[in-house]
């Protein structure tokens, strides 16, 4: 008697697991079957509309006032400025037809004509001169203008600059979205820019439902015919998880991926209906090392580690193959990149290293943050690594806000972290100049021939130069080794194969007006 | 009765005030500097300084909170610092979602948990009382997200059903409330059967069948009133749980409430917007225990007396 | 020799009951072969310790055991000469409180909390009448005055009563639908003494308004004498003596019975010590092979452990079921005065 209940349970339970398991079951079939039918209809029914599919949202769409990835991602469609980066990342005309510089200091830009603002009013010189003055009293623009001294309006279409001192970064300066050009009267108003998006770019601003979509219509005064929008309606769907916005995407709900899970690649591959995009980015994922605590204050230490580090099984690991293993202390993708002194992934090398830094592996203590999945798989094999080296590596979890401050004030020993900069000036310089330390510094380097040579870099007009100064620079940042590059990702793209005009570049900004239906 | 409802809607004072003040002094000793967030990468230390001053954010913790707490007297819930929006703003525009998410949720899971728990209970050591049981456990012990995609993978990829993510419409809320209500359902359809089984051992159970009633409408009509009274315990609970434990749900289904909202601003130590959801589910949950109080006594007569 | 009384004007009558409980501890042989007739418009009273098998007989009639560990193994129970035990459960389902009705014993338990008194006498009128609501909420407040108690107190709620006046309320829903058989479960055994007389004196009088057979189970040899026609003594789920009221009182058969009586206190002698009857009742679950009584009885010989006794009639509606009772009363000679 006593055994019955006992058997009935057992067999309930047998019942629920095969039960799970056949709804498990139903996932990995359906890659080949039905999304081919339900799935995108690659050039079907609604053709005025493209749906774009993102991880995150964009908190504001002021323009100015923040420094979120997804809100320049917006303002590119809503606005435009001065100039804007081109495929080889280097500055082209926007709203600027052409532009020069007259002098060390100075630089006169000649204003398209014509250029209407949503709400229609004329987009001139004034707006120019407003925007600029206005980007310097906001902390997040600041920075992109700090070195200009005045802005002068010569005539409704012509506006000159003036820096303090050579400036190199200007044009590049000018390309962020944070000084995209904003009207005049906007400003004087004090406007909420937040709830008033109000730009000329070739998209106009609908609607925003929090956590859910952004709605864009086609500018129809949009001033360059050639790139006028050929899609009128563009939403943007906010879907977090990314196993989900892969579903929406083969369900033929959404059209383009913004990003996606690099596990989800090879299924989007096989998938007829859907085409994917690879571009090699100009961002770094490495592993940031506070240089003044010892012993990773020894060069041949740190040259030891990066010895050590097997990068390839990182990239499989984590990345599912989608990155480039990098040991180059600055991204490959800018001109001036090199890999001299760099150091590979070398076991025996590494020893080396270690034997001649005179370190004694056993008394270290590598503390290693990391402040995601991603980054734990990373972390998991870096320890292993460096075990066989003898160094003692422990893991520890930090989130994201907690991992900044610690950086930034010292209080840490390594930690994986990823950087994208428009230029390699602002890399650098972001990175490993001395007057960054306590900030983004967060190697503590202080070596006055690095300093040296941005700063020059800083003021150095002409671009060859320049690049063979920034080359000697990264050859003496690998040489020193103060932090431990890992990979460059690739940035991958998925879209409906009946879309066209799919681009990225290697910073992962993309002009999506240029998307159209076949 | 409505001196009763105002006396326990005016000691939610001193729990909002709780609440607030715990989280507020927590999320400040957290390290994890607002102004840093906001700057971003490339901020130099005198840009974070000068922020901070602008944020007020260099002023002693307890008079910030004086601060907020003043301006929330007023019905000011202070701005985000990650959009520089009104708080409420946001939280009122998500809200809704929310709100709406969790009454499906709560539905479904009284429409399946109390089933399962009552014939659990009539048919107690039988088969049928096994399968429920394995059942609600097996809900319990499924996680949330999991189940979340493979709803989507069978639900939207495969039959095409419903949509797979999104609010857009009113099918949009059954996969997700679904998913929410597998979870809660255990707890519920366990309390059922516990005082289901106690009930119909009752004598007046008895009394009822001996009148010629039939099983089923002793059970609907006699049982199920007086089994309610702690299931109903149960399930104030699991709504309690169901407003703050929805964020994966919200995130697997890309559904705009609020547990996202939650999670990103404390993730980006955007206090105000923290403070804000917070105040929301400490009203929420005194709101739903004041239903459920007041619902005892809607259910069973001999507790209406402390409503004097 | 009481075949005759099985036709026709039997308002109950069981033969052959058997009842099992299957638990996880083992079998249970809560009735093992009961008799059991009333005649039509007769109380019948069934006495008995606890234990003994009441309840159990009086839910097989209902239909009502406990399932499904509650099995009727064997016997039959006809009701005006319908046989229940062939009843579907749909058509019990119309017996149950318009043909035959049951209360229970205690009162305090046996109402809903949270419907009112009213309602839950309507539901039993409305169930068997097809009534709409309303009026068999009128009917119910009638039947409420029926049993003393005001009409417009129907919209209360049971807690709101005393426990002789929930009772009330449950003869009240009891007779509702004009039953034939009434089965009462020890209704006063939860109430006051002065309670008691009076829920007592009210059922007597009903069951003359009604034209009601009754089936009085108590183990209250006083409320036997006060209520019943005939009586039924049980023991180990048997009917040990059957008689008139007179034949068991004046002629009491069996030891058992006998030992009933004994063990009332004396009001008369107040020195006289209690005379308890030795022992306990066996375990249900392991019923001894002869007599069930003979553990305690005075006078068992070994026929008794071995072979279970057959009824021994003293007249043709007394019997006891004894081998030595018959010995005894030819002992005694003649018309078996005992001792």
């Amino acid at each position: 008697m006593k055994k019955r209940p006992f058997r009935v349970r057992v067999s309930c339970l047998l019942l629920a697991v095969g039960f799970t398991l056949g709804l498990s079951a139903c996932g990995p079939k359906q890659s080949a079957g039905p999304s081919e039918s339900n799935g995108p209809t690659g050039g079907g029914a609604v053709k005025d509309t493209v749906v774009i599919a993102a991880g995150r949202e964009a908190p504001t769409f002021d323009t100015m006032n923040q420094n979120w990835m997804m809100t320049c991602v917006s303002t590119l469609l809503t606005h435009n400025c001065l100039v804007r980066v081109g495929d080889d990342l280097q500055p082209e005309p926007d709203l600027a037809e052409s532009y020069e510089a007259v002098s060390d200091t100075e630089w006169v830009f000649h204003l398209r004509q014509g250029v209407k603002f949503h709400d229609g009013s004329d987009m001139d010189a004034e707006d120019v001169k407003a925007t600029l003055e206005k980007a310097a009293t906001v902390a997040q623009a600041k920075q992109y203008v700090e070195k200009i001294a005045s802005v002068e309006v010569v005539d409704p279409y012509t506006v000159k600059i003036t820096t303090n001192g050579p400036c190199s970064s200007l044009l590049m300066d000018l390309t962020n979205q944070q000084v995209s050009i904003l009207s005049k009267d906007d400003i004087d108003a004090g406007v909420d820019f937040n709830t008033h998006v109000n730009g000329t770019g070739p998209y106009k601003f609908v609607g925003y439902t929090p956590g859910d979509k952004i709605e864009y219509e086609v500018n129809e005064n949009y001033f360059n015919p050639d790139e006028k929008p050929a899609i009128a309606h563009m939403i943007w769907r906010i879907i977090p998880e990314g196993s989900a916005r892969t579903i929406a995407l083969e369900s033929g709900a959404v059209d383009y991926l913004y990003d996606l899970e690099t596990v989800d690649v090879p299924k989007l591959e096989a998938n007829s209906n859907v085409e994917v995009l690879r571009q090699d980015s100009a961002g770094l994922v490495y592993v940031m090392i506070n240089n003044e605590k010892p012993p990773f204050d020894n060069v041949m230490f740190r040259r030891a580690i990066s010895a050590a580090i097997d990068r390839e099984s990182i990239i499989k690991v984590t990345m599912n193959g989608f990155a480039n293993p990098a040991i180059s202390n600055a991204p490959a993708g800018y001109t001036c990149s090199t890999n001299d002194n760099a150091v590979g992934y070398d076991l025996d090398k590494a020893k080396e290293y270690l034997a001649q830094s005179g370190v004694d592996p056993s008394t270290v203590e590598m503390p290693l943050v990391y402040t995601s999945d991603a980054d734990l798989r990373t972390a998991t094999i870096i320890q292993a690594n460096l075990g066989e080296l003898g160094i003692k590596v422990t893991l520890e979890s930090m989130d994201n806000a907690t991992w900044l401050s610690s950086y930034a004030s010292g209080d840490y020993t390594a930690g994986i972290i990823q950087l994208a900069q428009r230029t390699m000036e602002q890399w650098v310089t972001t990175l490993y100049h001395s007057k960054n330390i306590g900030a983004t510094n967060g190697t503590r380097l202080n070596d006055p021939e690095i300093d040296a040579l941005l700063d020059q870099a800083a003021v150095t007009l002409d671009d060859t130069q320049r690049q063979a100064l920034m080359t000697q620079c990264v050859a003496r940042l690998n040489e020193l080794c103060p932090t431990i590059p890992l990979y460059s990702a690739i940035y991958v793209k998925a879209y409906n194969s009946g879309l066209g005009g799919a681009n990225c570049n290697a910073t992962g900004a993309a002009y999506y007006h240029w998307l159209f239906w076949k | 009765m409505l001196k009763y409802i105002l006396k326990r809607l005016i000691s939610l004072l001193p729990v909002i005030i709780g609440a607030t003040l715990i989280v507020y002094l927590i999320l400040n000793m957290a390290q994890g500097d607002p102004a840093r967030i906001i700057l971003g990468e490339n901020a130099t230390p005198e840009a974070i300084a000068q922020l901070r001053e602008e944020m007020g954010l260099n002023d002693p913790v307890l008079v910030r909170y004086g601060r907020y707490m003043l301006n929330l007297v007023h019905g000011d819930m202070g701005t985000s610092y990650r959009t520089n929006a009104p708080v409420s703003d946001e939280i009122f525009a998500r809200l809704p979602y929310t709100l709406w998410l969790a009454a499906a949720s709560i539905i479904i899971c009284i429409l399946l948990a109390l089933p399962l728990g009552t014939i659990a209970a009539i048919k107690q050591n039988s088969f049928l009382d096994g399968l429920c049981m394995v059942l609600s456990l097996l809900g319990v012990s499924m996680p949330s997200f999991w189940l979340g995609l493979l709803l989507i993978l069978l639900f939207s990829l495969t039959l095409g059903w419903l949509p797979p993510f999104g609010a857009d419409e009113w099918k949009s809320v059954i996969l997700p409330a679904f998913a929410l209500a597998v979870s809660s359902m255990a707890s519920v359809a366990r309390t059922t059967r516990a005082s289901m089984l106690e009930v119909i051992r009752q004598d007046y159970i008895r009394t009822a069948r001996s009148k010629g009633i039939s099983q089923g409408r002793v059970i609907r009509r006699h049982a199920l009133r007086n089994a309610m009274i702690p299931t109903m315990t149960s399930i104030g609970i699991q709504v309690g749980f169901l407003l703050s434990g929805s964020v994966l749900v919200e995130t697997v289904f890309s559904w705009p409430g609020i547990g996202r909202l939650m999670i990103t601003s404390i993730q980006q130590r955007d206090i105000p917007t923290v403070l804000g959801c917070i105040i929301i589910f400490a009203i929420f949950f005194s709101i739903v225990n004041l239903i459920v109080d007041l619902l005892y006594g809607f259910i069973d007569p001999r507790m209406k007396s402390q409503y004097a | 020799m009481s075949d005759q009384k099985r036709h026709g004007s039997l308002a109950l009558d069981i033969q052959g009951l058997v009842v099992e409980f299957h638990t996880l501890d083992g079998v249970v042989h809560a009735v093992n072969g009961l008799d059991l007739s009333i005649e039509q418009g007769t109380t019948l009273g069934l006495v008995g310790e606890t234990g003994a098998g009441k309840t159990t007989t009086a839910l097989s009639v209902l239909r009502l055991l406990a399932q499904p560990a509650g099995r009727i193994r064997a016997g039959s129970i006809r009701l005006d000469g319908e046989d229940l035990l062939a009843k579907s459960e749909q058509e019990m389902g119309k017996i149950r409180g318009k043909q035959v009705s049951m209360i229970f014993q205690d009162p305090m338990t046996s109402l809903n909390p949270v419907m009112t008194v009213e309602r839950q006498i309507a539901e039993v009128i409305a169930h068997h009448t097809r009534l709409p609501e309303r009026q068999a909420v009128e009917q119910a407040r009638q039947m409420l005055e029926t049993v003393g108690i005001p009409g417009e107190r129907g919209s209360e709620y049971p807690h709101q009563f005393s426990g002789g006046m929930k009772q009330r309320v449950v003869i009240a829903m009891a007779l509702a639908c004009s039953p034939q058989l009434l089965i009462a479960d020890e209704p006063t055994t939860a109430l006051d003494v002065t309670i008691q007389a009076q829920v007592l004196e009210m059922m007597k009088q009903l069951r003359q308004t009604y034209q009601m057979s009754m089936l009085m189970i108590t183990h209250d040899l006083g409320i036997v004498a006060e209520t019943c026609d005939r009586v039924a003594v049980i023991y180990a789920g048997r009917i040990v003596e059957y008689g008139t009221l007179e034949d068991i009182f004046e002629h009491t058969l069996h030891p058992y019975t006998r030992g009933l009586f004994d063990s009332l206190p004396n009001l008369e002698d107040r020195t006289a010590r209690l005379k308890p009857i030795p022992g306990l009742m066996p375990d249900p679950a392991n019923l001894p092979e002869g007599c069930a009584f003979c553990t305690r009885c005075a006078y068992a010989t070994d026929q008794c452990a071995q072979h279970r006794p057959e009824r021994f009639y003293r007249t043709q509606e007394h019997y006891a079921e004894c081998h030595r009772c018959r010995q005894i009363c030819f002992e005694k000679g003649g018309s078996a005065v005992w001792e």
